[in-house]
């Protein structure tokens, strides 16, 4: 039981880490961006000359870095959820409506990233590019699709730990 | 099935699943999908499981919301409240309730460089709550103003409730920054003459400080000064028409960061802290406006808006009146929901009404801040008086409430003059417009 309950609190360490890790990466990357945006407006300001390419690229690395701070919600569950049922009908039945939630929010992120792989699918076939730069569209949405793969695996440790908790009995 | 009813089976089953503890982001996206299934077939619904998240993901507009979230984090790193409380304070302070006037002009001048209402009151607590306290100020009074400083944070540009609004509803996020300037500082007024009216009242809870004398003011005032150059650069940058709103929030993010950096403050720690959060909080808003565009795709799809429009245009009420019951009902919802949550769930049925009734979506959407920062206040979630709670619970939560009532009654008297003087706001758009 002790091993257990051990081995699934390294199980939501690693998660942890690792989606953090993931989201530091996507704002740093959402930084840069703003940095060059910034350096384009002050160039369009002041010397009429914007740097080309930042708006047309800008948009793909916007949905990638902020793709990257998906899986870090559903490891922290910080989600907003309203807890009335855990108050009406008690910690267990809570217990057990955060686990059936949990495997509800996998599904939809994994019915999400199936759809994310069909559209970037879409796009490299249509060999779509971006209007200024011709930077191809479908790998920035093949690597959304991606991340959103790691969340349905990072959710999926979340359902273990939710089921975890419901399942286990009360300490004396 | 008629439209009225596909809509209310939605919500219906939309409050099931969020009383079944399903987060309500994920609980919009569940109910969008399958109610447009069954009117569509499941080939289409599935489709905008990408379509719609993919729009809102590389729109730049809504990246703003991130941007300035980590300017918030990186100017409380920098520790701006504290600098911008003691500049108030220093010229403030020796009035009766002069402090309490200083968490007000201060909380509004941080709001301008920090994105969220919750932040804005928890970095402020912790530079005047001590300090109000210390002097001798009680305690329902010090956090009812804390919080009431807070939520002005909602009113005051940069936004992120009107910046949620404007992309979902579908409005230039610059028009609803300049509606706001003239309620913000209604706003503030109010709070200010709420103070007036307490301490007139009951003078012993806010005694008078010691006046400080030029060379401290002038300290202060320096010691401010890079909070102001980021204010004016933001302010400045926006209003002028400088900066695009998505430049501005660049401008902020970059501008914050490398002041918190030049004055040492942002060691690895805070910096790990705050990334963390501002990640946090992205995505929490992201799945929500996620959810809430899906559901929108299905109450549009069902024509829901439109049946209760032909619904509520058979009503010989006079407009005011509908606008007024909609404001009850959403205090109401907010008494057990999330107003931000409250407000984009309804917004796809109700703003097609309002618009109908002759009202202005911008008008509209300053009318849903104030809603919501009223909510933040208000028993029995009042998100910001459980933050001041968790900071300081020695203090209980009624003396916070009781504290909180003179300005839950001063945003009731600006909710009723925006509500009958839609001008309030709109004016100075329609102003610089033309």
């Amino acid at each position: 039981m002790a091993a257990a309950s051990s081995r699934l609190q390294r199980l939501e360490r690693v998660g942890l880490t690792l989606t953090r890790a993931l989201s530091v990466v996507g704002l740093v990357a959402l930084m840069a961006l703003a940095a060059m945006t910034l350096a384009d407006g002050l160039a369009r300001w002041l010397a009429n000359r914007p740097i080309e390419g930042v708006r047309d690229a800008g948009a793909l690395i916007v949905a990638v870095a902020v793709a990257c701070c998906i899986p870090v919600v559903l490891m922290e569950r910080a989600n907003i959820t309203i807890r009335v049922a855990a108050s009406v009908f008690g910690a267990r039945v809570g217990r057990a409506l955060d686990a059936l939630a949990a495997l509800a929010v996998a599904a939809v992120i994994a019915a999400m990233a199936w759809q994310f792989m069909v559209f970037a699918g879409k796009l490299a076939r249509a060999g779509e590019t971006t209007w200024v730069l011709k930077i191809p569209v479908a790998p920035f949405w093949y690597t959304v699709a991606a991340i959103l793969w790691l969340a349905v695996f990072v959710q999926g440790i979340v359902v273990i730990l939710d089921v975890a908790r419901a399942v286990r009995r009360p300490g004396p | 099935m008629s439209p009225l009813l596909i809509g209310a089976a939605g919500i219906a089953a939309l409050l099931l699943l969020i009383l079944a503890q399903v987060p309500i982001g994920v609980a919009m996206i569940i109910v969008g999908v399958v109610g447009y299934a069954l009117q569509a077939g499941w080939g289409p619904a599935l489709t905008i499981l990408a379509s719609e998240p993919s729009g809102l993901l590389a729109s730049v507009d809504l990246a703003t919301v991130p941007l300035f979230l980590l300017m918030g984090t990186f100017a409380s790193a920098a520790g701006f409240s504290a600098d911008i409380y003691r500049a108030a304070a220093a010229f403030l302070g020796h009035r009766r309730g002069g402090l309490a006037y200083a968490t007000i002009g201060g909380c509004a001048a941080f709001g301008a460089v920090c994105g969220s209402s919750t932040a804005t009151a928890a970095t402020f607590a912790k530079a005047a709550l001590p300090e109000m306290l210390r002097r001798g100020y009680a305690e329902g009074f010090t956090t009812g103003t804390i919080a009431a400083g807070g939520t002005l944070k909602s009113l005051i540009p940069p936004s992120i409730v009107m910046i949620l609004y404007c992309i979902v509803s579908r409005t230039f996020i610059f028009d609803l920054f300049l509606a706001a300037v003239v309620p913000a500082l209604l706003a503030i007024a109010l709070n200010l003459a709420a103070i007036w009216v307490v301490v007139r009242l009951d003078p012993s809870v806010a005694p008078r400080g010691e006046r400080a004398v030029l060379g401290e003011r002038l300290a202060a005032l320096k010691g401010a000064a890079p909070a102001l150059a980021l204010m004016a650069a933001v302010f400045g940058g926006l209003y002028s028409g400088i900066f695009t709103v998505n430049e501005a929030a660049s401008v902020a993010a970059v501008l914050s960061l490398a002041f918190a950096v030049a004055r040492g403050r942002l060691d690895r720690a805070s910096l790990w802290r705050g990334l963390r959060e501002s990640a946090s909080a992205t995505a929490m808003i992201y799945l929500i406006i996620i959810g809430a565009s899906i559901f929108t795709y299905y109450m549009t799809l069902a024509r829901v808006p439109e049946a209760l429009i032909g619904a509520i245009g058979g009503l010989a009420v006079p407009p005011v009146a509908i606008v007024a019951f909609l404001l009850v009902a959403y205090l109401i919802l907010g008494a057990v929901f999330d107003e931000i949550a409250a407000m984009l769930i309804t917004l796809p049925f109700v703003l097609p009404i309002i618009e109908k009734l002759g009202y202005d979506a911008v008008w509209w959407g300053i009318i849903n801040v104030v809603v919501v920062e009223l909510g933040m206040i208000i028993p029995p979630i009042g998100i910001i008086v459980f933050v001041l709670h968790g900071l300081a619970p020695h203090i209980a939560l009624r003396t916070i409430y009781r504290g909180v009532l003179p300005f839950i009654v001063a945003d009731l008297v600006l909710l009723g003059l925006l509500t009958l003087v839609p001008d309030i706001a709109l004016a100075l758009p329609r102003a610089l417009k033309a």
